[in-house]
């Protein structure tokens, strides 16, 4: 898993962080400011590089009633497998420059993966997952599954 | 003109390495992690500040430290801006050592017109400057005293110490354990004798330190009374034997998956060989347990060789004894000792083979050609999760020409 991210504060647009009240996840991390983006935030949310720019979308679902499947984070196997077929799944970057996982922030060189679907109230992101390696299992208390980084093995 | 052994480490260096190559972690608590992701491997001084030490476990890292930011190591890198630092530093004088990855030894007079303090002062902002790494410089009679005082200066210190009531003053408060070569197991043996300090140790008698600690210590006692033992070495000496191996990434039980292990550490070792044009004449395999006592299999091979059936059957032969049926191994080394240097007779042990010199030229220009491990003996499938890691393709053991980590 990976339950949250961070990105420097310069990387987003002001309009963006005006428009989605994101004062409200600004950090200082020993001097440098940064946007936490977490799943136990109401709401969770995260970046998505889509179109060319830069979007704050709802982040997975913390419903268990509706019809997206519960949490933020989705298999590519179960994606590409059709999970999301009825749905218009579009692959979109999540650019982030630190991930957080059971207590440890560890660096992310360009983002993670993610799945923007359409829903009737807009688009939602999940983060694709696959199988962790011995090293992000070892880093995060044994998680067994990681995002898919961008040109990034850890 | 007089001259004294410089001496230059860098502060941190993959952490600081990480920071060159991300100026944003600059400020930050950067910790480098091993390649398993559970160790702590450098860290820089903000992180050290929160107590977080060397080699301790992240989950325990991460509670002292919970703003740091955790970085996967990457050797290649590291050994460009280490290359890049030797350059540097080398420009101050004709005589450079390649010691270890970060840290370099050089015989060196002061600039023109400057002092000895001053030119390690110039060393050190010269090397911060081209390279983006801090760099603490040393200058002093010999290459023991240069380190040891280094280690006073860090972080970023530049220090120069030419006379010996000036070197008396430092050693008088660093315990002997400050000296590269003197760990706990020696120091144990010093005190009873009264000496605790570095200066305790230099004005020992050198007929009792020989006698406390062997020649080694001996030669440690001269270079703490100023005279230098060792010199400035510009080309790596010829190396005695050869080792590859290291982790083999988590616990392993199953037989196949350490086979895969050991024809992994085969072909590093072969590469390694013919690096160096040397043959061995003995193989030892070493397998670490995580339940069960460490093992060693001993493999003499009729003629020296390099070559990969010669080498992977002694390797079995050195793993069937090496081996515990049933045990988790954790570790595996693979030593080749007893190195011949050519030119090589061919015996009768030793019938040419072209078929199999062609298969291996054929494999060496296709790796060199598209890249490292590229064409591999298909029984590394069995460790292969291994090779899916890029950063697995560069060890700190792979930086060639120094002469330790």
């Amino acid at each position: 898993m990976c339950t949250g991210t961070a990105l420097a504060r310069s990387e987003l647009p002001l309009a963006l962080v005006s428009q989605h009240r994101l004062a409200e996840r600004l950090y200082d991390r020993d001097g440098r400011e940064e946007f936490q983006f977490q799943w136990w935030q109401s709401p969770a949310v995260l970046p998505v590089r889509r179109n060319g720019r830069i979007e704050i979308i709802p982040w997975g679902s913390k419903s268990r009633k509706g019809p997206l499947p519960y949490g933020g984070w989705v298999s590519q196997d179960h994606v590409a497998e059709g999970l999301f077929a009825h749905a218009n799944p579009e692959e979109v970057v999540i650019p982030a420059n630190l991930g957080w996982q059971a207590g440890a922030w560890f660096l992310i060189v360009e983002g993670i993966r993610g799945v923007v679907v359409e829903t009737r109230s807009g688009p939602v992101v999940y983060m694709l997952m696959e199988p962790a390696s011995n090293y992000y299992r070892n880093m995060t208390e044994q998680s067994p599954m990681m995002p898919i980084f961008v040109r990034q093995v850890i | 003109m007089k001259t004294l052994v410089g001496f230059g480490d860098a502060d941190s260096f993959y952490a600081s390495a990480e920071v060159v190559r991300r100026p944003w972690l600059r400020g930050l608590a950067v910790g480098v992690l091993g390649n398993q992701g559970a160790c702590v491997i450098a860290r820089n001084y903000p992180m050290k500040r929160h107590g977080v030490k060397v080699g301790e476990p992240i989950w325990e890292a991460k509670k002292k430290c919970p703003t740091g930011v955790y970085v996967k190591r990457d050797f290649r890198w590291y050994e460009t801006l280490s290359r890049k630092m030797l350059a540097e530093a080398g420009l101050f004088s004709q005589k450079i050592e390649y010691y270890s990855i970060d840290e370099f030894f050089w015989e060196g007079s002061a600039t023109r017109g400057r002092t000895f303090r001053q030119t390690a002062e110039d060393i050190r902002e010269h090397v911060k400057l081209s390279t983006g790494l801090p760099m603490t410089v040393a200058f002093a009679r010999t290459r023991t005293l240069a380190k040891l005082f280094a280690d006073t200066a860090k972080p970023y210190g530049a220090v120069a110490v030419e006379d010996a009531d000036h070197e008396t003053e430092i050693l008088a408060k660093l315990p002997v354990t400050e000296i590269a070569g003197i760990a706990r197991g020696s120091a144990a043996k010093l005190e009873p004798h009264g000496i605790k300090t570095c200066l305790d140790l230099r004005q020992a008698s050198g007929l009792l330190v020989r006698r406390l600690l062997t020649v080694t210590g001996h030669d440690i006692w001269r270079e703490l009374n100023g005279y230098r033992v060792t010199p400035i070495r510009t080309t790596r000496t010829p190396h005695k034997m050869l080792s590859r191996g290291g982790s083999l990434a988590g616990r392993v039980k199953d037989a196949y998956t350490l086979y895969g292990w050991l024809v992994r550490n085969v072909e590093r070792l072969i590469e390694e060989l013919q690096f160096h044009e040397v043959r061995p004449s003995t193989l030892t395999v070493a397998v670490s347990y995580f339940d069960a006592d460490s093992a060693t299999g001993v493999a003499n091979l009729c003629v020296p060789s390099a070559r990969f059936d010669v080498l992977l059957d002694a390797a079995k032969r050195g793993l069937r004894r090496a081996w515990r049926p049933g045990r988790v191994a954790t570790h595996m080394h693979l030593i080749a000792s007893g190195l011949k240097r050519g030119p090589w007779q061919q015996s009768l042990f030793d019938p040419a083979d072209p078929k199999r010199d062609a298969v291996a030229r054929a494999k060496r220009t296709i790796n060199d050609l598209l890249g490292r491990w590229k064409l591999r003996s298909g029984a590394t499938l069995f460790a292969n999760d291994w090779y899916d890691d890029p950063a697995n393709e560069h060890e700190v053991c792979d930086v060639r020409g120094k002469f330790c980590f």
